[in-house]
């Protein structure tokens, strides 16, 4: 390290105030614009205007800068905090890897439902003292990475200690976090986000939704015609750059240095399929929460206790899955350039590390890191108690089997509403036999008539109103129908960990429909393919 | 720096302040200079009379309609359900197989909104060519009804798909029709020129079906311009090939065929494509394009039912490529009818009497 640490306090200590003072002296150079135009005493709309511009200047600056609370990246108390009586063996390996890595262990380990694994510490005076130390570990690691992998994860974040990098970790964070979000945040309101920060939001917003949360829809909306917000972005992007430039080389230095402490550990080959393995996982686990967690939520079910981050595990363990996520990993997505993230790209990464000797260790042939875990399926209840949104409390607990079932159902329920609805408003029995007696006494375009269509299909005359007509005929005939078949057990969906739900219909379904959606239509297919099994 | 803090924010007060005080008063020199223009040409319009220059009222302009008065008693009782006037004037034309699809015409219209007349009619003769050939092409206007013909990019989901299933039908029917036909009727394979435009047919998939409407009925005029539109680069083809299309046809059609007017067709899709300046309406290759329709029209049977679809295409491209006088002598001959490409412009009427009116003032310019 070139550097000394008080050297490089230093320098983070003053370019986190350099940022405040920046943005106090342009709300104070708005003020002061303005009592300057007070004291000349003369109004007249310029005046106006001046002032109206010298708020719109100083408001967001206010409003970004000093008047949000920041969400701590990734800190906070959300998680399971695990004792050595309840985790004998995650602790004993997490204190050993610790020893070798030199470092004084954490006092506290918790367990979180996210990628990612992380150790904090409470220090004081912008981090110059040292103090209690906290590891944050993401059960999906624990789900899936081996024994060894997990070492060099851990190793790799006690690593940063040994090198005395974390204590100013805090600061360094600090003010990566205000810039990042202040200059988000102007561009947000200017309305032209750029792609990845929207992408990052959506994806936060889909994470919002795999937790339980409400979705917020993402806002990218131009509150005005944002020239000011532009302007001021650019201001702050200037400082931004300044910072990253003085701060990058050595943040990045820290984590190879880090990856080094792994190695040492964990070993080359672990290091590396570590490394490699993490961005798959996050992935991975992604597409576990939208696909599978959250698939029954809107239908009030969720998976049964343990089985909300546990189910992970099964996903990891499905031999199609682990086809499709090993030919992932083999092509690592070139990252979306992050000019805010303090990583160098894991492709520079995992290739520093391979270029090292190998150490001789061969194989990796450890077993899966969740063997570490005691009584597995009850510490991840306990998790889901404390990290799930309060409405998950209310969903009712099942089995994937059946969860899936539901949850199909539930989808064409909810398609079915509008034909149930149109059916009740004509007086017609809400049942696909009512639909079908309408198609038989020629009702059935008043039926497609009140069900939601497009301003083109409302705008269409004649024959071409009948043909914008059909398919949501035909939608309606088969949502009913699937319904009726799904309540006599004649429709069912197969719960898979390869594939998305496989839908069991009869033989014949569509075909049935389309018979009876034509000009000169045919219910009888239908009617013969829902009656009772033992009619035919 | 503290400086520095308070200037930026005063010079982006100054810039603001410029650059809306600029577009203030451009906009206010553009609206002047328009208001100036309309009444200007407000002006010329009032006092304008076209029969001073041998044309037709404006109050009678109007779109030629598809069906002439032979077609009203059989239209108005195919409206009414009964299909049989219909079928016989269709028939009437034997075997003219031009003037056959001709006369199916305002029918393959009436089908593609309403088709009841024509359900009972297939019910009624199962085997008749005639109704099958209609209820295919009933079925391409009824896919392009759902479509739109708005460019692709402004085409919803919902439109494209009920588009394709549409068109999917009309393929099944028109393969039916082709089993049903005379093997020397072309008619069944007309359809399946827009089909296979519409489905995306590959480029031989697509000159294999035209070879047999060609080996049938080597000039028919609408096979012709319909296989145009799928050569234009907007659909399967290219500018070149377009027009590649265009001279092979007008070169083995003798004088008075009026396929001549393909090649004015191919420069209109050209030139409008590349959004062109004036200048290249007036290219010496238009200009022999125009030279050539010229002639074929002169050559033409007077009674050649594609007259004013001719002259409709020679008013507005002579017009474009400043030749005034002899676009004014194409709107005298046209009167009150108002042909394509006039037709297919947002106000027909309007727009054909704006390009005639712009004859007479380009005349008048350049004897000024």
């Amino acid at each position: 390290m070139g550097t000394s640490t008080a050297g490089r306090a230093a320098q983070a200590v003053a370019l986190l105030a350099g940022f405040y003072l920046l943005a106090l002296a342009i709300v104070a150079g708005m003020i002061g614009i303005d009592v300057a135009l007070a004291s000349w005493g003369r109004g007249g709309p310029l005046v106006a205007k001046i002032v109206v511009l010298t708020i719109a200047v100083a408001y967001p600056v206010v409003r970004l800068v000093f008047l949000t609370r920041r969400p701590a990246d990734g800190g906070g108390d959300a998680g399971l905090p695990v004792t050595r009586e309840q985790q004998p063996e995650l602790w004993a390996r997490v204190d050993r890897i610790a020893e070798q890595t030199g470092v004084r262990g954490p006092a506290e380990i918790r367990l979180v439902p996210v990628v990612n694994a992380g150790v904090r510490e409470d220090t004081r005076l912008l981090g110059l003292l040292p103090g209690k130390r906290h590891l944050e570990l993401g059960v999906p690691l624990l789900l899936g990475l081996t024994e060894a992998e997990l070492d060099a994860v851990l190793a790799h974040e006690f690593g940063h200690y040994s090198n005395r990098d974390v204590r100013l970790a805090g600061v360094t964070v600090a003010g990566r976090e205000a810039l990042r979000h202040t200059i988000t945040g102007l561009h947000s309101r200017a309305g032209d986000a750029n792609a990845a920060e929207r992408a990052r939001a959506e994806q936060k917003a889909a994470q919002r939704a795999a937790k339980g949360r409400k979705a917020k829809p993402v806002d990218t909306r131009a509150v005005h015609d944002g020239t000011v917000d532009r302007a001021l972005a650019q201001v702050f992007t200037a400082y931004a750059k300044l910072y990253f430039r003085r701060s990058e080389a050595v943040s990045r230095r820290q984590e190879y240095a880090a990856d080094q402490a792994a190695v040492q550990v964990a070993g080359r080959d672990a290091t590396a399929a570590a490394l490699r393995r993490l961005p798959v996982l996050d992935q991975a686990y992604d597409f576990y929460q939208r696909r599978y967690v959250t698939l029954g939520w809107e239908a009030g079910l969720l998976p049964m206790p343990g089985q909300v981050y546990g189910g992970f595990a099964d996903l990891l363990a499905d031999p199609k899955r682990r086809a499709e996520l090993a030919e992932l990993g083999l092509e690592l997505p070139e990252p979306e350039p992050d000019p805010y993230d303090s990583h160098p790209p894991v492709n520079q990464r995992i290739a520093a590390v391979l270029a090292l000797p190998d150490d001789g260790r061969g194989p990796d042939t450890s077993g899966p890191a969740s063997a570490l875990l005691h009584e597995p399926e009850l510490t991840l209840a306990r998790l889901e108690d404390l990290t799930l949104v309060a409405e998950a409390a209310a969903k009712r607990r099942t089995d994937w089997v059946e969860l899936v079932q539901e949850a199909q159902l539930a989808r064409y329920r909810e398609d079915a509403a509008p034909v149930f609805a149109a059916l009740t408003a004509l007086g017609l029995p809400a049942t696909v036999d009512g639909l079908l007696d309408a198609v038989d006494s020629g009702r059935q375009w008043e039926v497609a008539d009140r069900l939601p269509r497009s301003a083109e299909a409302a705008a269409a005359t004649g024959r071409a109103a009948r043909e914008f007509a059909r398919p949501r005929l035909g939608g309606a005939l088969a949502d009913l129908a699937v319904l009726a078949l799904a309540e006599a057990g004649r429709a069912r969906w197969e719960f898979s960990w390869s594939t998305a739900a496989v839908a069991h219909l009869p033989e014949g379904l569509s075909e049935a429909v389309s018979a009876a959606t034509t000009d000169t239509p045919d219910t009888a297919p239908l009617r013969a393919l829902l009656a009772p099994a033992d009619a035919h | 720096m503290a400086r520095l803090i308070v200037i930026v924010p005063l010079l982006l007060l100054a810039l603001a302040k410029l650059v809306t005080w600029w577009f203030k008063r451009r906009t206010a020199a553009l609206e002047a200079r328009k208001a100036a223009f309309d009444q200007a040409v407000a002006d010329r319009r009032a006092e304008f009379d076209p029969a001073e220059h041998g044309l037709a009222p404006t109050a009678e302009l109007a779109v030629k309609p598809l069906a002439g008065p032979e077609h009203t008693e059989a239209l108005a009782a195919a409206r009414a359900g009964d299909w049989r006037p219909a079928a016989a004037l269709i028939a009437s034309a034997g075997t003219d197989w031009e003037l056959r699809y001709l006369l199916s015409g305002p029918y393959r219209e009436l089908a593609g909104e309403e088709d009841g007349w024509l359900r009972a009619w297939r019910e009624a003769e199962p085997a008749n060519a005639d109704a099958a050939a209609l209820h295919a092409d009933s079925l391409v206007v009824l896919a392009w009804e759902l479509r739109s013909s708005k460019a692709a990019a402004q085409v919803t989901r919902e439109q494209f798909r009920n588009f394709h299933r549409v068109l999917q039908e009309a393929e099944a029917v028109s393969e039916e029709a082709v089993r049903l036909a005379d093997p020397a009727d072309p008619t069944p394979w007309l359809s399946r020129l827009p089909i296979g435009m519409g489905l995306n047919w590959s480029n031989e998939t697509f000159e294999e079906n035209f070879a047999e409407i060609t080996k049938r009925v080597p000039l028919h005029w609408a096979a012709h311009f319909r296989a145009l539109q799928y050569w234009c680069e907007k659909w399967h083809g290219s500018h070149e090939l377009m027009h590649r299309f265009a001279d092979t046809a007008t070169a083995a059609a003798p004088a008075g065929s009026l396929l001549t007017v393909l090649k004015l067709e191919a420069w209109y899709e050209q030139l409008v494509r590349q959004k062109a300046l004036d200048e290249a309406w007036a290219a010496p290759k238009v200009q022999a394009a125009l030279d050539a329709a010229l002639a074929d029209l002169a050559a033409a049977d007077p009674a050649h039912p594609k007259l004013d679809h001719a002259r409709g295409w020679l008013a507005y491209m002579l017009g474009k490529a400043g030749r005034p006088a002899e676009a004014l002598e194409q709107f005298q001959a046209l009167g009150g009818v108002v042909p394509l490409p006039f037709s297919n412009f947002h106000d027909p009427v309007v727009a054909f009497d704006r390009y005639r009116t712009l004859a007479v003032l380009k005349l008048r310019i350049a004897a000024q």
